[in-house]
């Protein structure tokens, strides 16, 4: 028993110096850039691996549900991918923006395991083509100050952007809600050409053009 | 220059597939900023377009965003790092030891802390008191009035030819606006927070009220309802009740009164209203309000004054209505009136 209790106590003292090594490297991480986190990701470093989990792991789980809403496939796909890459650590090239990389590289895992799933089951999984995936919502409460649009036209706004294909829309949320680049996007969507992927975005605002150059009373 | 050249012609379309613009709203940054309220402040006819771009690209959101649950983030972690550490070149079992829970949970409740400095500090967190807050400005040309809200719900009527500066999130402990013209303010009620304008040369400090404010070649608050304080630069505190209307001119003299809702603030509700004015006051009240330049050699007597209130009118119709009082006749070319004697 007495062993035991020493041992617990250890534990916590190790812990608790964890906890002051780790809160510094974190500061340390969140001032560096993309390329230099991932260097030290690829050297081995354990800090940097959980620094990048953490930042991204949230992004990339709703993006999965996005796809496909099923939560045991986004999952058994995201530990994949992060075990995948642990493994294949110092072998890895070069990454300039972490989040578009992961993006690309789980969408590619989950293409792979909706595919496989759909060879073997009568139920297909449909992906990133189905009525209800990336569906928008346009927020009420607006960060925005100005207000151009009456609430009316929100709803006509959300309403036109629900009525483009999954694909426009999946592409107009990764530009404004992911924040990811054209480059990125073309990427993820599999596109030959970035041009592409700034094509989609563009005809799908053309279809809502109409709603939104009505000039305000 | 080649840039700002781009632009000239963007319409909405083009500023919703524009990666910098885009960049700029989602991540105002200081060289974005920079470049963007420049580009506004040199095209104010391209505001309105500006803005509804802007607000497109605020407005998208996920219908659905899924969560992933403390306890699954966990798990997964653990099942990560566990996997992919089978074996450790000794031969030895990897050992999922303790501080790895520890990290993982402190990792956790850092993400929170830092999502607040990294994105919330300019958006979400409105006590954030970060020295770098981002301005907004908004100026209305000759012609032009806007209404729009503020941060914490304030509604501002901004007159013509007047301009307001805001910051995007407000300090915590008050509401600071800087502003020059006319305003009329519905100040949304917060007794922790008090709502501040600086003028050029006052400083009015409010609660939660609704006034209209002018500062021009006078400084006149006109209180609808709530309590206002007015201070000046050496210090002079003034409290206005509702009904009672502020009139301080340049040199300080002060004065109060009541006052015609209509005559004070009916502009904001489109009503352009003339209450015994001046042949010149009646002319800058028409340059200001419809954006024009007027020319006039009319001969016209010094008793010479007009009453008279339109709603929603064109400026031939307002011209039409004060000509049959005066007569005079005019012209519209393009934004110039010229009136001359019948």
């Amino acid at each position: 028993m007495k062993k035991t209790q020493n041992k617990s106590i250890e534990t916590s003292e190790a812990s608790a110096m964890l906890y002051m090594q780790h809160s510094k490297v974190l500061v340390v991480y969140t001032e560096k850039s993309d390329r230099e986190v991932w260097a030290s990701f690829k050297a081995g470093d354990e800090a940097a691996f959980n620094y990048i989990y953490r930042k991204h792991v949230a992004d990339l789980y709703n993006y999965g549900m996005q796809v496909c809403q099923r939560d045991d496939m986004v999952r058994d796909c995201l530990q994949k991918m992060f075990i995948d890459l642990r493994k294949n650590q110092s072998r890895l090239g070069d990454v300039q923006r972490i989040k578009g990389y992961l993006f690309t590289v789980f969408h590619r895992e989950l293409f792979k395991q909706i595919k496989k799933e759909n060879k073997h089951s009568k139920v297909l999984t449909s992906f990133g083509s189905a009525e209800n995936d990336f569906l928008v919502e346009t927020s009420h409460e607006s960060k925005l100050i100005m207000q151009e649009f009456a609430s009316e036209t929100k709803a006509e706004i959300t309403k036109a952007l629900n009525q483009l294909s999954p694909r426009q829309r999946q592409a107009i949320v990764m530009l404004y809600q992911e924040e990811l680049s054209y480059q990125e996007i073309a990427e993820i969507m599999d596109f030959n050409e970035v041009k592409t992927a700034r094509t989609l975005v563009y005809r799908a605002m053309e279809k809502l053009k109409e709603i939104f150059e009505v000039s305000r009373v | 220059m080649d840039e700002k050249m781009k632009y000239a012609d963007f319409e909405v379309v083009d500023f919703l597939n524009d990666e910098f613009f885009i960049q700029w709203v989602k991540n105002p940054g200081e060289e974005t900023d920079h470049f963007w309220l420049k580009w506004i402040e040199n095209n104010p006819d391209r505001r309105v377009t500006v803005q509804k771009a802007r607000e497109i690209i605020g407005l998208v959101q996920y219908k659905t965003r899924y969560e992933l649950s403390d306890q699954a983030y966990m798990d997964l972690y653990e099942n990560i790092v566990e996997k992919s550490h089978q074996t450790r070149p000794d031969g030895r079992h990897f050992q999922w030891s303790g501080w790895h829970k520890v990290a993982a949970i402190l990792l956790m409740v850092f993400s929170a802390v830092y999502s607040i400095d990294f994105f919330g500090g300019q958006k979400d967190n409105p006590v954030e008191s970060s020295p770098k807050r981002t301005l907004l400005s908004v100026h209305n040309p000759a012609g032009q009035k806007y209404k729009f809200k503020l941060p914490d719900g304030t509604v501002v009527h901004l007159n013509a030819e007047s301009s307001i500066e805001y910051p995007e999130t407000f300090a915590a402990d008050q509401r600071e606006v800087h502003m020059t013209g006319e305003a009329y303010f519905e100040v949304t009620k917060n007794t922790d927070r008090p709502f501040v304008i600086h003028t050029e040369r006052n400083q009015v400090r409010v609660l939660g009220t609704s006034f209209n404010l002018k500062e021009g070649e006078n400084f006149e608050l006109a209180l609808v309802e709530g309590k206002v304080e007015v201070e000046d630069p050496d210090g002079e505190v003034i409290t206005l009740l509702p009904n009672q209307m502020l009139i301080k001119d340049k040199n300080g003299a002060v004065s109060m009164s009541a006052f015609d809702p209509m005559v004070v603030f009916g502009w904001k509700d489109q009503n352009l209203v003339f209450k015994d004015n001046t042949y010149s006051e009646v002319l800058a009240k028409l340059e200001s309000w419809y954006g024009v330049t007027i020319q006039s050699n009319l001969t016209i007597s010094e008793d010479w004054s007009y009453s008279g209130r339109y709603r929603n009118k064109p400026l031939d119709q307002v011209l039409d209505g004060i000509s049959i009082s005066s007569e005079f006749k005019y012209e519209i070319v393009d934004k110039t009136v010229i009136i001359s004697n019948p």
